[in-house]
C-alpha cells in the first residue's frame, strides 16, 4: 500500500509531464501491469489532468493596457526629468574649475574649525567631569568629618 | 513567448518607447494570460500585467544580454502574480463550488465541440481558485507553457522537488474536484 502511495505521487508528476527516465519508467509500468488500482488511478489522471491547460482559450489581453502602461511610463520619465532639471539648476553654477581652490580653501578651514570645536568640547567636558567628582568628593569628605566628630564626642562622653 | 531581436531590446533598455512597444506587443498575450491564470480575475491581471511592464521597462537597461530573456520575463511576470495573488487570497478561504456560473448556456447555431470548450475554460478557471497562488504558477508554467520541471524551477528560484510537490498537491485537489464537477454534471 505504501509502494502504491509513492508509485501515485510519480504518476500525479513525472509520469503525467513525461520527466520520467527509462529506468524509472519500466519500473513504474511493472507495477501498474499487477496493480489494477494503481492502473486505474493512473488512467483516470491522465483522463482528468492531462490536457485540461491546452484545451484553455487564451485570454485576449485588453487593449487599453499599452495606453495605460505607456501612460504611467511617460509619467515617470516626465518626474525623472523635472528631478534631473531641478539638480542640474542648482548644482551646475557650483560645478566649475575655477571654483576648485576656492572648495579646497572651504575645505581646510571647515575640517581644521571641526578639529578645534572637537577639541574644545572634549576639554569643556573634562572640565566639568573634574568639578562633579571634586564636589562630590568635597560632600564624602564633609560627611565623615562630621561622622568623626560626632563619635569622638559619644566616646569622649561615654569614658568620661 | 516571440523571440524578440537583440537591437529592439537594447533600444528598449535605452529607454525608447517605441521598441518598448515591441517588446510589449510580443509578451503581453503571454504575461496576461500566465497573471489571469494565477490571479484568476480579469481586472487583478491587468493590474499585475502594467506592474510587470513597467518593471521591465525600469530594470531592462541592467538586463544582462548573455542570460535568457525569457527565464527573466516568466521570473518578473510569475513573482507579480504570485505576489498579487497571496495578498488578494489573503483572509479569503480557497474553496470551490460547483455552481451556477459553470453552466453554459446552449447558443443556438454554437457547435458543441465550442460549448464543451467554453466548459473546460470555465471549469479550470474555478478550479485554479481551489489552490494557492504558488501551485497556480507552476501549473500554469507547465501546462499552458510547457516548460520542463528545472525550467520552473529556475524562474521560481526553488527546488527541482518542490516544483514536483506543488504539482503533484494541486494535481491532488484538482483531481477530487474534477470527479465532483463531473459526479454534479450528471
Amino acid at each position: 500500500m505504501n509502494e502504491c502511495r509513492k508509485f501515485r505521487d510519480v504518476i500525479l508528476t513525472d509520469y503525467l509531464d513525461g520527466e520520467l527516465d527509462k529506468e524509472s519508467r519500466e519500473r513504474l509500468e511493472a507495477h501498474l501491469s499487477v496493480c489494477t488500482a494503481c492502473r486505474i488511478f493512473a488512467r483516470e489522471a491522465k483522463e482528468q489532468l492531462g490536457d485540461s491547460f491546452k484545451e484553455v482559450r487564451p485570454e485576449p489581453v485588453p487593449e487599453e493596457l499599452w495606453r495605460n502602461i505607456r501612460g504611467r511610463i511617460e509619467a515617470e520619465n516626465r518626474t525623472r526629468d523635472i528631478a534631473g532639471e531641478i539638480l542640474e539648476r542648482v548644482f551646475k553654477p557650483f560645478l566649475r574649475p575655477q571654483l576648485v581652490p576656492a572648495y579646497i580653501v572651504f575645505l581646510v578651514f571647515f575640517f581644521s574649525g571641526a578639529f578645534v570645536a572637537h577639541n574644545r568640547i572634549k576639554l569643556v567636558t573634562e572640565i566639568e567631569q573634574g568639578r562633579y567628582l571634586m564636589s562630590t568628593l568635597g560632600e564624602e569628605a564633609s560627611a565623615e568629618g562630621l561622622e568623626n566628630a560626632n563619635l569622638g564626642t559619644a566616646i569622649e562622653e561615654y569614658f568620661l | 513567448m516571440n523571440d524578440i531581436p537583440d537591437d529592439v531590446l537594447k533600444k528598449a533598455a535605452a529607454g525608447g518607447l517605441e521598441s518598448f512597444e515591441a517588446v510589449y506587443k510580443s509578451l503581453s498575450g503571454f504575461v496576461y494570460n500566465v497573471a489571469f491564470r494565477v490571479v484568476n480575475n480579469r481586472q487583478d491581471a491587468e493590474e499585475v500585467t502594467q506592474e510587470v511592464f513597467l518593471t521591465m521597462y525600469r530594470r531592462l537597461k541592467d538586463f544582462r544580454f548573455e542570460s535568457s530573456f525569457k527565464t527573466w520575463v516568466y521570473r518578473i511576470t510569475v513573482n507579480h502574480a504570485i505576489n498579487y495573488g497571496r495578498k488578494a487570497s489573503r483572509g479569503k478561504n480557497r474553496s470551490f463550488e460547483y455552481d451556477d456560473e459553470m453552466q453554459v448556456t446552449v447558443t443556438p447555431g454554437v457547435v458543441e465541440a465550442e460549448i464543451e470548450k467554453e466548459y473546460v475554460n470555465t471549469v479550470v478557471e474555478k478550479l485554479l481558485g481551489a489552490i494557492s497562488p504558488e501551485q497556480k504558477a507552476c501549473m500554469v508554467l507547465r501546462g499552458m507553457e510547457g516548460l520542463s520541471y528545472k525550467q520552473i524551477a529556475e524562474i521560481l528560484e526553488v527546488n527541482i522537488n518542490t516544483v514536483r510537490t506543488r504539482l503533484r498537491r494541486a494535481r491532488e485537489i484538482l483531481l477530487s474536484l474534477r470527479k465532483k464537477v463531473e459526479y454534479e454534471r450528471v
